[in-house]
């Protein structure tokens, strides 16, 4: 039996419901479909903050990475017949690299908002301080998760259009700026994400 | 008919996937597409004055690198030396292809094959001592076998056991074998290997059927194929395929009057089976062919069709005979395959573009060649040309 | 007219006066059928070759016309060739060779047989029309050539038999017929000498054997008289 204690008291007094995991039961109470807030509740926010980071950052290199492999590989072998296209075409990499710089940009941000807890020292209520807690941990949660996949989506819409740009380039060097700046519109997709994120986590502190 | 269903990891993919397999010889295909001639350059082939003139002008196209050595030109060495480009690019594409892909460039390659074998039956059985050396020196160069296929053909003696062997080598060692055993066994339900069988069956068989057949076999299974892959290849494919198959039943019916598979009680039993059983007129459409007996109830039976009307008009009309108007609309299907991108159709429209810029050389020097060049206008269809007339719409 | 015009070796006799006479007769009458030959067959020639002018210029027409249509074709069918390479087992124009009797000159003729195929129409599943209007252009191309190669053979043995005729004309007219006629001038000139020559002698030996043996010199006058009708004064001399 693995009796899981929280490591903080819930809101509303009252002491903390005990209970156990599914799978680890044998207790009477049992399990049904109405504890799984109580699985979420006991889930750290620092593991969601965590997990937002990590999103943020692998699915913007996901993006970006899947990017680059269409980019790349369209580029190359387009070059083969026209070679003047090679080092224009490298500014679709750069666009694809960017969503991975977003990725990373947030990654750190995040990170920054990540610390011991400090908000316990302002004389708050235990359920404000719980409240805090938790806002935090799945606003960095979800900011994480809406900056990577729009990265995700982004990088790979970049690497799309790149991939057509690198062609079109190469059968008429006069579409290249028409066609980067489709390229521009799918990089600020990973903008948005972003911003979003960014202001998401605005009020975010431990 | 739905394909038959690949895994997904068969499949080319869309957007996202498809580069993971196929990028970089998509975008190699792209590169060689800059090969085709542009209007510019017909214009001054148009206006030379002899083959020496044509050949500067070729020197500063694609074909540069292919014409640059020759000493005499003429049309047939254009030819040559254009098929010769053609194959080293595909070559090229095969040799970069993973699997599905490269299935599918094979696919394109059997419709030469079918070409090949059926040219090498057809001399053998006109002349078992055919000089077979001469022999495959005229078949076409995107449908050679592997040199071992060769020799087993070129060993083929006009007794039953050559024709076991010959049997034999078709259809066991070609990709094309396939369509060959599925021929005879509909044309028997009790077909046995027995060479001598075969070899009444390849005697007594109009070579025409022969062909119509395997070549009826063959683009049902390049389609269910190309179903199989999903997708834009799919949607493009079937529609070229199916325009071919239609073209082919019109082309038929057409040129059926006036010989003996028009006689009313042929139409039924002679020509209707050389109709491929796909397209968009199949099966309606089919029906209807295989009852006309002249132009005037061929234009009632088309009428209906909106694309086959604007064609069959223009052959009435006498502005261009029907196959021209079939050239054209192939050309205009053939570069929808160039609308999109992750697909393979533009692969096989390559090829097929190809193909008509060769023809659209070899007729514009034979007009060159003749002194005829006011008659240079009567054929040719320019490869993504903006100035083609389903372009100017 | 000197001596090496007339046939050495020729007697003058009269015997070969008379044949000799017959000679230039018989080659009188054959220049002149000769010479008739050769008219007829001059016009035959010019004939001729109006024709073939005419059947070449029809060619020049015809051919481009048709080398195109098969150009053409090919554009619209290549694997029609190896169709017709190896399904096309009979030939639908067969030439026969035959005789045709100009002023007894035999000339070659072709004459041509054209049987229409009933076979399977090329390129049924493409460009079938292309291919057949292709077919009709070289047939009647072929039919035109066959033509042409008859009236350019009658041309060849025509010219040689024109020139055989036209070089025993002139032969007859200005070597045969000439040298025949100088023989018989010259037979002619030798038996009138015989003959003077004999009467002469005759006149002689008549006068011998009137007075005996016959004085140291001859008197003229006596000859004179002893043959009326000769009058010296009117006479040239006679010089061999």
């Amino acid at each position: 039996m693995a009796t899981l204690t929280p490591f903080f008291a819930p809101a509303g007094g009252g002491g903390f419901v005990n209970y156990t995991c599914y799978g680890t039961s044998n207790t009477p109470q049992g399990w049904d479909a109405g504890d799984w807030p109580d699985i979420l509740l006991n889930i750290s926010p620092y593991t969601w903050a965590s997990l937002g980071i990590v999103m943020a950052l692998s699915l913007s290199v996901l993006g970006a990475a899947w990017g680059i492999w269409i980019t790349g590989s369209t580029l190359v072998g387009a070059a083969v017949k026209a070679p003047r296209i090679k080092s224009k075409n490298l500014v679709s990499v750069i666009f694809c690299e960017a969503t991975a710089i977003f990725g990373v940009i947030i990654a750190i941000i995040l990170q920054g908002k990540l610390s011991d807890i400090s908000v316990g020292e302002n004389d708050k209520a235990p359920s404000a301080i719980c409240a805090t807690l938790f806002y935090s941990g799945y606003s960095i949660f979800w900011a994480g998760f809406a900056v990577g996949a729009t990265n995700l989506a982004s990088g790979i819409t970049v690497g799309i259009s790149g991939s057509g740009c690198a062609l079109a380039d190469a059968q008429d060097p006069s579409l290249f700026v028409k066609i980067l700046i489709v390229e521009i519109f799918g990089s600020a997709l990973g903008i948005f994400g972003l911003i979003v994120g960014i202001i998401m986590t605005q009020n975010a502190q431990f | 008919m739905p394909g038959k269903t690949l895994l997904l990891s068969q499949r080319p993919g869309g957007l996202a996937t498809f580069n993971i397999q196929d990028g970089f010889n998509e975008a190699l295909l792209r590169g060689l597409q800059l090969g085709f001639l542009s209007d510019a350059d017909y214009r001054s082939i148009l206006q030379c004055e002899n083959l020496a003139d044509v050949k500067l002008n070729l020197q500063e196209t694609d074909y540069g690198a292919y014409v640059g050595d020759v000493a005499q030109i003429s049309p047939s060495i254009v030819r040559e030396k254009a098929l010769e480009k053609l194959v080293n690019e595909f070559n090229l594409l095969r040799a970069n292809a993973n699997q599905p892909l490269s299935q599918f460039l094979e696919f394109i390659r059997y419709d030469y094959m079918i070409d090949n074998v059926m040219l090498i039956l057809k001399a053998t059985l006109n002349n078992p001592n055919v000089d077979v050396a001469s022999l495959i020196k005229q078949t076409h160069p995107l449908g050679q076998f592997e040199e071992s296929v060769f020799n087993s053909i070129c060993a083929f003696e006009n007794s039953p056991k050559g024709y076991a062997e010959l049997y034999q080598s078709v259809l066991i060692d070609t990709p094309i074998g396939p369509y060959f055993a599925r021929f005879l066994q509909e044309e028997s339900a009790k077909v046995s290997q027995d060479a001598s069988y075969v070899q009444n069956l390849l005697e007594e068989l109009p070579t025409t059927k022969l062909e119509s057949s395997l070549r009826k076999l063959y683009l049902e299974d390049f389609l269910e194929f190309c179903q199989g892959l999903g997708g834009d290849t799919a949607t493009i494919m079937t529609d070229v395929i199916k325009a071919r198959a239609d073209a082919t039943a019109i082309n038929i019916t057409l040129n059926s009057f006036g010989t003996m598979l028009n006689d009313p009680n042929l139409r039924e039993s002679e020509r209707k089976p050389l109709y491929p059983s796909m397209g968009f007129l199949y099966p309606e459409g089919t029906d209807k062919l295989s009852q006309v007996g002249d132009e005037m109830e061929l234009a009632a039976v088309l009428r209906t069709y909106q694309v086959y009307r604007g064609i069959f008009d223009k052959h009435q009309r006498g502005d261009k005979t029907i196959d021209d108007a079939f050239y054209e609309r192939e050309v205009q299907l053939n570069e929808m395959a160039w609308e999109g991108q992750f697909h393979y159709a533009a692969y096989y429209s390559y090829v097929r573009l190809k193909e008509q810029e060769i023809r659209n050389l070899v007729w514009i020097c034979e007009c060159i060649v003749q002194r005829q060049k006011d008659r240079a206008s009567d054929h040719f269809v320019p490869v993504f040309s903006r100035e083609a007339s389903y372009r100017k719409r | 007219m000197s001596s090496s015009d007339r046939i050495d070796g020729v007697f003058a006799t009269r015997m070969n006066q008379q044949t000799y006479k017959a000679k230039v007769k018989g080659a009188e009458k054959g220049y002149e059928l000769l010479k008739k030959k050769a008219d007829a067959l001059k016009a035959r020639f010019r004939a001729l070759l109006k024709e073939i002018r005419d059947a070449k210029m029809a060619l020049a027409e015809e051919m481009p016309a048709a080398f195109l249509g098969l150009a053409s074709a090919m554009y619209l069918n290549e694997k029609f060739r190896d169709n017709v390479a190896y399904e096309v087992k009979d030939a639908s124009v067969r030439v026969f060779a035959s005789e045709d009797n100009v002023a007894g000159v035999r000339l070659p003729v072709f004459q041509e047989n054209f049987i229409e195929s009933q076979g399977d129409r090329f390129g049924l599943t493409q460009g079938g029309q292309t291919i057949e209007q292709a077919k009709k252009k070289f047939q009647s191309l072929i039919l035109k050539l066959v033509k042409l190669a008859s009236l350019q053979t009658s041309f060849v043995t025509l010219d040689e038999a024109l020139k055989v005729t036209n070089r025993r004309v002139n032969a007859l007219e200005f070597v045969v017929i000439p040298r025949m006629t100088a023989t018989v001038k010259y037979i002619a000139k030798e038996l009138d000498e015989m003959e003077r020559e004999e009467f002469f002698r005759l006149k002689k030996v008549v006068a011998m054997s009137d007075d005996g043996p016959p004085p140291e010199d001859v008197d003229t006058k006596e000859a004179e008289t002893a043959l009326p009708g000769f009058d010296e004064s009117n006479e040239d001399d006679v010089i061999f």
